[in-house]
C-alpha cells in the first residue's frame, strides 16, 4: 500500500511539483508563438483540404475576434456551411435535409460551431473564459503526454494532451456530431509551423464512430478584412 | 430451423479438393493465384517470395493502368486471368481481364447497379473454382460462370427466391467454395439466412437460422480435423460456425456491426473484430468431453476496431486499420504495440514479411510488418480516386484499383522475376 502510494506520487511529482499549471500554460503559448503575437489576431482565413468519407474536398474557415466563425465545406458533394456571429449559430447543411438557413438546435450549436478549430482554447485560457485543470501524465499512442481537462466557457468538457517536451498538443478528446449523433471524437494535431510568428497545427486527423477527417491547412492569413456580414446567416425561419 | 439434405463424410474431401490446400503448398519463389477475397488462405497473406524489400522514390514499376467503372470489387488473380466486377451503363459487369494488359476477355452483365451514396457499384469479389467463377452483384444476384468465356452455369436471386433484402450497402460479402459447397450469409426468409449451395447447380443442400443479410465473407477452417465455416453475422452479432453438412458446430455471442473479414490464428483461435462500439475478440475453439465444440474468449478489447478492412497476422502480431490509425496488437493478448496514422481508412496485404498497405487517398506504403514500429520501406501516390479495396499480390504483380481505374505494379526483384518467366 505504502508502495503503491509512492509510486502515486513520485508520478505526480514532476507535474504537480516541477511544473504549475500556470507555468505550463505559459509553455505552451509560447511553443504556438507566444501571447502577445496570439492577443494582436483579430481574424483569420484558414484554406485547406478536408478529407471526408475518404473524399478530398476544399475548406474555408474563417475567424474574427472576440467570438465569430465561419466554416464551409462539402459532404458528399453537399455545400455545408456553419457561421457563428457570437450568439447565434446557423447552418445549412443538405446532408441534414437543411437546404436553407437555420438555427442549430441549442445542444448541438457548440459541436458544430468546432468542427474545425484553429486556436488552442489553453492559450489565453482565462480570457476566453476556458477552466483549466491540470490531470497529471498520460500517454498518446505511447508517447509521453500531460493530461489536462478543459471546461469551455459554453460548459463543453474536452481532454487535451500536451507534448512534455514541445508543450504543444498532442491529441484532445471531446464530443462532435455525426449525422447527427454526438459522438466521442479524437483529434490528433501534427505538421506544426509557424505563420506569421504563429504556429499551427497544418494537420488535424479526427476519428470517431467510423469516421475518419483529416485537415489540411494550405494556407493561413493572419488578420485579413472579413466583412461582418460573412458571420450573419438569415434564418428562414 | 435447419433444413438440411445430409452431405455427410463432405469434410475430408472438401478439404483435399480445396484450392487452399493447393496453394498453400506451391513454391513460394515461383508466384502463387490469388483465387478468392483475402488471397488463396482467406487472410490476406501472399506466400511469395523475391520480393523487393524497399522502394526507390518513383515506386514500382507500373505495368499497365486501364479504366475501370465504378464499384469497390477486389480482384480474383488465376494464371494470365483476372476476374473483378464494376458499373458499365446501368449495369453491374463481371469482367475477364487478360493479366498482361488488362484487356477484356469478357464481359457478362450480372445485375442493375446498385446506387449508394458512397459509391456506386459492386463490393463483392469473385471466387474461381476450377474452371467456374461466383460472382454476387450488390443487389444480390449469385453467378457461377464459365472462366473460358463467362458462360451461365447458373444464377440464384437471393432477394427474388429467397426473399432476402438487399442491405444498405449493398451485398458485399464474397462467395466461399469448398469443395463441392458454396456458402452464404444470403439474409432468405423462413430459415434460410445461411445457405449451403451445390457449386454445380446452385441448387440449396441445406439452409439454417433467420436474420438479414451481412457484410463478412465466410471463412473455411480446420480445427482439430473438423472442416467448418465461420460466419460472423452483421446484423445478428453472432459468431456461427457450420459444418460442411449444414449443422450448426458451434456458436457465440457477439456484438452487431461487423464488415471485416475474421482470421484464422492455427491451430484452434478465430480473431474477428468491428467498428464503432465493438471492438475485436479473440476465441478459442475446443472440444469438450462431449465432443461437441466449446468456444472461450481469450480476450477482447477496443484497441482494434476494423471498419470496412481487415487485418492480417504476422509472427504473431495482428496488423489492421482501427478505423483510420493502423496498428500493430499482439495476438496472444490485444495488447498494442505501436499505432501510424496518414493512410485515412486504408486498407493491407502481407507478402513475406511485408506490409503493402493502400491509403483510402491512393497512397500506396510498403512497411516491415515488425511490433518493434512502423518501419516504411516505400512510398507513393498511385492514384487519385477513393481507395478502398485491398490491394492484391499473384506473381510478384500488386493490383489496385479505385473508382475509375486499375493499376498494375512489378513489386518483385529482378531476380525473382527473371525465374518467374
Amino acid at each position: 500500500m505504502i508502495g503503491r502510494l509512492f509510486l502515486v506520487l513520485s508520478l505526480l511529482a514532476p507535474v504537480a511539483g516541477a511544473q504549475t499549471l500556470d507555468e505550463l500554460l505559459a509553455k505552451h503559448a509560447a511553443a504556438h508563438g507566444g501571447l502577445e503575437k496570439w492577443r494582436v489576431v483579430n481574424s483569420l482565413t484558414v484554406t485547406g483540404t478536408e478529407v471526408i468519407f475518404s473524399d478530398s474536398v476544399p475548406f474555408v474557415y474563417e475567424w474574427k475576434r472576440p467570438d465569430s466563425s465561419r466554416f464551409e465545406h462539402s459532404i458528399l458533394g453537399k455545400k455545408v456551411t456553419v457561421a457563428h456571429n457570437g450568439s447565434a449559430t446557423r447552418w445549412i447543411n443538405p446532408i441534414l435535409g437543411i437546404e436553407q438557413p437555420a438555427d442549430v438546435p441549442e445542444a448541438d450549436a457548440a459541436l458544430a460551431r468546432r468542427a474545425f478549430e484553429l486556436e488552442s482554447p489553453l492559450v489565453d485560457a482565462a480570457a476566453k473564459g476556458n477552466k483549466v485543470e491540470l490531470l497529471g501524465k498520460d500517454e498518446v499512442d505511447g508517447q509521453p503526454a500531460l493530461k489536462l481537462k478543459v471546461t469551455r466557457k459554453d460548459g463543453a468538457v474536452e481532454t487535451w494532451y500536451l507534448d512534455p517536451s514541445t508543450h504543444l498538443e498532442l491529441a484532445r478528446f471531446d464530443r462532435t456530431l455525426d449525422l447527427p449523433e454526438a459522438q466521442d471524437r479524437w483529434t490528433y494535431y501534427s505538421d506544426f509551423r509557424a505563420v506569421e510568428g504563429l504556429v499551427i497545427p497544418h494537420r488535424q486527423d479526427q476519428e470517431y464512430s467510423i469516421r475518419h477527417v483529416s485537415f489540411t491547412i494550405e494556407k493561413v492569413q493572419v488578420n485579413p478584412e472579413i466583412e461582418a456580414g460573412r458571420f450573419e446567416m438569415n434564418a428562414s425561419k | 430451423m435447419l433444413k438440411c439434405c445430409g452431405l455427410g463424410l463432405l469434410a475430408t474431401v472438401l478439404l483435399l479438393s480445396s484450392g487452399l490446400i493447393s496453394a498453400a503448398g506451391a513454391d513460394p519463389s515461383k508466384g502463387a493465384d490469388w483465387p478468392q477475397f483475402r488471397g488463396p488462405q482467406q487472410n490476406g497473406v501472399s506466400t511469395e517470395k523475391g520480393l523487393l524489400r524497399s522502394w526507390p522514390e518513383s515506386g514500382p514499376k507500373v505495368l499497365w493502368k486501364k479504366p475501370i467503372g465504378s464499384g469497390f470489387s477486389s480482384l480474383t488473380a488465376i494464371g494470365d486471368a483476372l476476374y473483378t466486377m464494376a458499373v458499365e451503363g446501368e449495369s453491374e459487369m463481371a469482367y475477364r481481364l487478360r493479366e498482361s494488359d488488362g484487356e477484356v476477355v469478357w464481359r457478362v452483365p450480372i445485375g442493375p447497379v446498385f446506387p449508394e451514396m458512397f459509391g456506386n457499384g459492386p463490393r463483392s469479389t469473385p471466387m474461381v473454382e476450377g474452371d467456374v467463377v461466383y460472382m454476387l452483384s450488390a443487389t444480390g444476384r449469385l453467378h457461377a460462370l464459365k472462366t473460358k468465356d463467362g458462360a451461365r452455369l447458373w444464377e440464384l436471386d437471393l432477394v427474388k427466391e429467397l426473399g432476402s433484402t438487399t442491405p444498405n450497402r449493398g451485398f458485399s460479402q464474397s462467395p466461399l467454395v469448398d469443395g463441392d459447397l458454396l456458402v452464404l450469409e444470403a439474409g432468405g426468409k423462413e430459415g434460410k439466412a445461411v445457405v449451403g449451395l451445390d457449386k454445380k447447380t446452385g441448387k440449396i443442400l441445406w439452409s439454417a437460422l433467420d436474420g438479414k443479410p451481412g457484410y463478412v465473407t465466410p471463412l473455411a477452417v480446420t480445427i482439430d480435423g473438423v472442416r467448418q465455416y465461420v460466419f460472423v453475422r452483421t446484423i445478428e452479432g453472432d459468431i456461427v460456425s457450420f459444418l460442411p453438412d449444414g449443422k450448426v458446430y458451434w456458436k457465440h455471442p457477439w456484438k452487431p456491426g461487423a464488415i471485416a473479414s475474421p482470421l484464422f490464428l492455427a491451430p484452434n483461435r478465430i480473431f474477428t473484430s468491428a467498428s464503432e462500439d465493438v471492438g475485436a475478440v479473440l476465441l478459442e475453439i475446443g472440444k469438450g468431453e462431449d465432443g461437441k465444440a466449446t468456444v472461450r474468449e481469450v480476450w477482447n478489447n477496443r484497441l482494434m476496431k476494423n471498419h470496412f478492412s481487415s487485418s492480417v497476422l504476422y509472427e504473431g502480431h495482428i496488423y489492421g486499420f482501427d478505423n483510420a490509425s493502423l496498428k500493430c496488437i499482439v495476438a496472444e493478448t490485444g495488447e498494442q504495440k505501436w499505432v501510424q496514422r496518414g493512410y485515412g481508412k486504408g486498407s493491407l496485404i502481407l507478402a513475406d514479411g511485408l506490409l503493402y498497405i493502400l491509403g483510402d487517398q491512393g497512397q500506396l506504403v510498403l512497411a516491415e510488418a515488425t511490433p518493434a514500429g512502423f518501419q516504411e520501406k516505400g512510398k507513393i501516390k498511385v492514384m487519385e480516386g477513393k481507395t478502398w479495396t485491398a490491394p492484391v499480390l499473384s506473381y510478384g504483380r500488386l493490383y489496385l484499383r479505385d473508382e475509375d481505374e486499375m493499376i498494375v505494379l512489378d513489386v518483385r526483384t529482378p531476380s525473382a522475376a527473371k525465374g518467374m518467366q
